[in-house]
């Protein structure tokens, strides 16, 4: 019991020296906390409309302006982050897990089924992201579920790569022989020794991906390919903010401000753990 | 008009320096020439188009778009004033008159010719374009414009009589006058195989197509061979920009001399105008509304449709979606044309007690929830987002289903599967001519499955839709028009919107002209200081 809070002690008073990796730890825990407590800290209904107060300019009432349908902007982008949120969580946890499964198969089962698995990695990862999107966009229909969809399919192979080649490096590492040598099983092997030897760098790569998928939904939602309206997302904010630009920069400033929160701090977070975790893939200016 | 500029010059010194030398040059050439613009003449005109083409055939030509285009390359018998009404005067007729209800005789001008080498335009011709469009073998989408037109009678070369099987009121605006109404020449159809799209084979009007780009742009060229007055630049480049921002962008960047622009962009660009420039909002024939289909289970109880009538406020949803420059319409008939509608049976602003009042009477369990399919279009989709709070006030739950304009043109549509079935409320709309016929001429029985997604089908509405376009009579035909609309509001099917409107920006160098219905006529544009 221990250990753990050791690791976390120690990750934690790393992080404090390292001032990038401190601001991306506090701007994401910021996101976090105001995205958990949206509906808490939302002045208004983000559904709200009241057309005759559109594309209001920021005031004691609405700290953000309205948008064109007069609903609050600082509301919505709250409520948006919980739509970042929930497509960054569960896509990166299903595409990780699978990835993570399919990635250990291919690097440590026979080699037949790790060709078979790489050309399948490298046929998902050949399509470009966008295009594939919207692919799958038309067939199904724009929708929240579908955005997550292709996040997950686009995103396994990654994961599942990285897998790939830690298990190989760790396949012929004396302990996993010697556990071999012992009896033990395939899956033991997997679930006790290469499993926690792989979870940091899955971790980091986890937590950069973030920043990515938050932007990949935004952009899905741009293109009006992402949730449904009045569905806020920050990627459906900035699509009405374009529409209206010339009315009012402020839901444009409004739905890009978080993005760039986002993507800085995750990127300044996830930096950091891998400097801390793997010191051999430290940042060239340290 | 516009031209490129070097990127190094600093724009408004250059465009000082240009106009200064140019004004100086004309200045010493002759103490300035009344009726030349030094910008124009002999030059290029610049202008957005809404979407590409796909045909410019008047068998397969869909939108408007293409008829922007096809205007300005062929002739119809009578055309459109270029002054924002409905009235026609003559376009390659020499004469044209009504001899009775059902009999139209025409004379062509003598001396206009087909470009490619293909003649001069004869009776001959007349005839092959119109019985082209209803003969049953070419399968005309545009067939219903040609409306109980039987057959053309050739005198001579130039004269020739239209006959038509009953009277039919909107002969001259929508068959004659329309899109549908210009003359090809028979020699070349026939040569094309009958058929052609984006490549026709000659022309006969002012401008020729030079070459069409697929998603860029058209580009016409002065026709030598035409007789009339001579066209007034050299070339048209028409660009196809569907997204109106990138227009605007672009007229403001001076790619562009004119262009149809955002509602929402009226305001900014009226505090701060692009140079040189002006604009207008024009009224236009656009009419929306949202349709609920009767067929579909979940709204086979009309009480539920009167309900999703009454639940809407269509003040703030054209508030919103128009910013105020539009009306609340009554119907689809726009404003001053006969059967126009001053006010619906259901009050603007809606009745939300009297919508609850109708979902209750119909026991239906709250929140009850339903999707709403639109295109994927700011305007329309603000809108929609109105109605779908106004909805959601009375316990109804909106999914609204963006879809982008080919995929949302075929859900209602039969031959496309049974997808139709499904189809629950969706947002509309449609370009109407200028006759009240081609306005409510989609809401009839033999309609279902095409343009009737509604599926609404009303005895007395079709048999008031022949009886209408039979009479001449404009007070008769403005009654049943009334009673149609009525009738078409009574089933709960329709919650009309708005007729539009159609802002349009140009430069001063520039003469603009437009139909009635907004759309630019290219063929009329002229340089601004030219005499008309």
């Amino acid at each position: 019991m221990a250990k753990p809070r050791g690791t976390v002690y120690r990750t934690f008073s790393a992080l404090k020296k390292d001032p990038l990796g401190m601001t991306g730890f506090v701007l994401v825990s910021i996101i976090l906390l105001l995205t958990v407590l949206a509906p808490w800290l939302a002045p208004y209904d983000p559904l709200e409309v009241n057309v005759y107060n559109r594309l209001s300019s920021p005031s004691a009432e609405h700290w953000l302006g309205t948008d064109q349908l007069g609903r609050d902007v600082l509301s919505r982008v709250l409520f948006g982050g919980q739509v970042a949120l929930k497509v960054s969580l569960v896509a990166i946890s299903v595409s990780m897990a699978i990835g993570l499964i399919l990635g250990m198969m291919a690097g440590f089962g026979p080699r037949w089924l790790d060709r078979i698995l790489v050309i399948s990695f490298d046929t998902v990862r050949s399509f470009p992201t966008i295009m594939f999107a919207l692919a799958i966009v038309a067939l199904t229909g724009p929708s929240l579920n579908t955005v997550i969809g292709v996040i997950i399919i686009t995103s396994i192979p990654v994961y599942a790569r990285v897998v790939r080649t830690q298990t190989q490096a760790l396949r012929e590492r004396d302990f996993i022989l010697a556990e071999r040598a012992m009896g033990a099983s395939t899956s033991r092997i997997l679930r006790d020794h290469v499993l926690p030897n792989i979870a940091a760098p899955l971790f980091i790569l986890a937590s950069m991906d973030v920043p990515a998928v938050v932007g990949m939904e935004a952009g899905l939602s741009f293109l009006g390919l992402g949730v449904s309206p009045p569905t806020p997302s920050w990627g459906s904010i900035l699509n009405d903010g374009y529409s209206y630009l010339r009315n009012s920069p402020w839901p444009i400033i409004a739905g890009g401000l978080p993005l760039i929160a986002v993507t800085l701090g995750f990127t300044f977070f996830g930096e950091s753990l891998r400097d801390i975790f793997d010191p051999k893939l430290r940042r060239k200016d340290q | 008009m516009t031209r490129k500029k070097p990127e190094s010059w600093p724009q408004s010194t250059r465009r000082a320096f240009l106009q200064d030398t140019s004004l100086a040059l004309i200045g010493l050439a002759g103490g300035g020439v009344p009726g030349v613009s030094w910008a124009v003449n002999g030059d290029t005109l610049h202008i957005r188009n809404y979407q590409d083409l796909t045909s410019l055939d008047s068998v397969t030509s869909l939108s408007a778009a293409e008829g922007i285009i096809s205007a300005a390359i062929n002739q119809n018998l009578l055309r459109f004033k270029p002054d924002g009404t409905w009235d026609t005067k003559l376009d390659a007729a020499e004469s044209f008159e009504q001899i009775d209800a059902t009999h139209y005789a025409f004379r062509l001008k003598p001396g206009q010719v087909f470009s490619n080498g293909y003649g001069e335009m004869t009776a001959d011709d007349v005839k092959f374009s119109f019985e082209r469009m209803v003969d049953p073998a070419m399968n005309a989408i545009n067939r219903p414009d040609m409306g109980p037109l039987s057959h053309v009678e050739v005198h001579d070369r130039y004269s020739g009589t239209f006959v038509l099987h009953t009277p039919y009121a909107a002969f001259i605006p929508v068959a004659v006058a329309g899109p549908s109404g210009e003359i090809l020449s028979r020699r070349a159809v026939t040569a094309a195989g009958g058929r052609f799209t984006t490549d026709p084979p000659c022309s006969s009007g002012p401008y020729l197509l030079k070459s069409w780009q697929a998603q860029r742009k058209t580009v016409l060229a002065r026709n030598p061979q035409w007789a009339g007055r001579k066209s007034a630049f050299e070339e048209i480049h028409v660009y196809a920009m569907p997204d109106p921002k990138t227009a605007e962008m672009a007229f403001e960047a001076g790619e562009l001399d004119s262009a149809w622009i955002s509602v929402e962009t009226v305001a900014p660009f009226k505090q701060e105008m692009p140079d040189n420039s002006s604009i207008r909002v024009l009224p236009s024939g656009r009419n929306y509304w949202l349709g609920m289909n009767q067929e579909n289970p979940a709204l086979a109880d009309i009480r539920i449709r009167r309900a999703i009538q009454y639940a809407i406020d269509v003040e703030a949803v054209v508030e919103a979606a128009w910013f105020g420059l539009a009306k609340v319409s009554a119907g689809p008939i726009p404003e001053g044309m006969t059967g126009h509608r001053d006010s619906a049976l259901i009050p603007p602003r809606g009745d939300p007690e009297k919508a609850r009042q109708l979902l209750a009477e119909a026991q239906v369990k709250l929140p009850l929830r339903l999707r709403l399919d639109v295109n994927n279009d700011a305007l329309e989709l603000t809108a929609v987002q109105v109605m779908q709070w106004s909805l959601r006030k009375v316990g109804i739950e909106v999914e609204i289903d963006a879809q982008d304009n080919s995929t949302f043109l075929t859900i209602g549509r039969e031959d496309m599967g049974d997808q139709w079935r499904d189809v629950q409320l969706f947002m509309q709309s449609f370009t109407g001519l200028a006759d009240p016929y081609y306005s409510l001429t989609w809401f009839t029985s033999a309609q279902l499955g095409l343009w009737n997604w509604e599926r609404f089908s009303n005895e007395e509405f079709d048999r008031l839709s022949d009886l209408a376009l039979a009479t001449t009579v404009e007070a008769e035909r403005n009654r049943m028009y009334h009673r149609m609309q009525d009738l078409m509001e009574e089933s709960g099917c329709y919650r009309f919107v708005t007729n539009s409107v159609m802002p349009q920006i140009y430069r001063n160098t520039i003469k603009p002209a437009f139909r009635a219905d907004g759309y630019a006529m290219l063929r009329d544009i002229r340089p601004a200081d030219t005499r008309t």
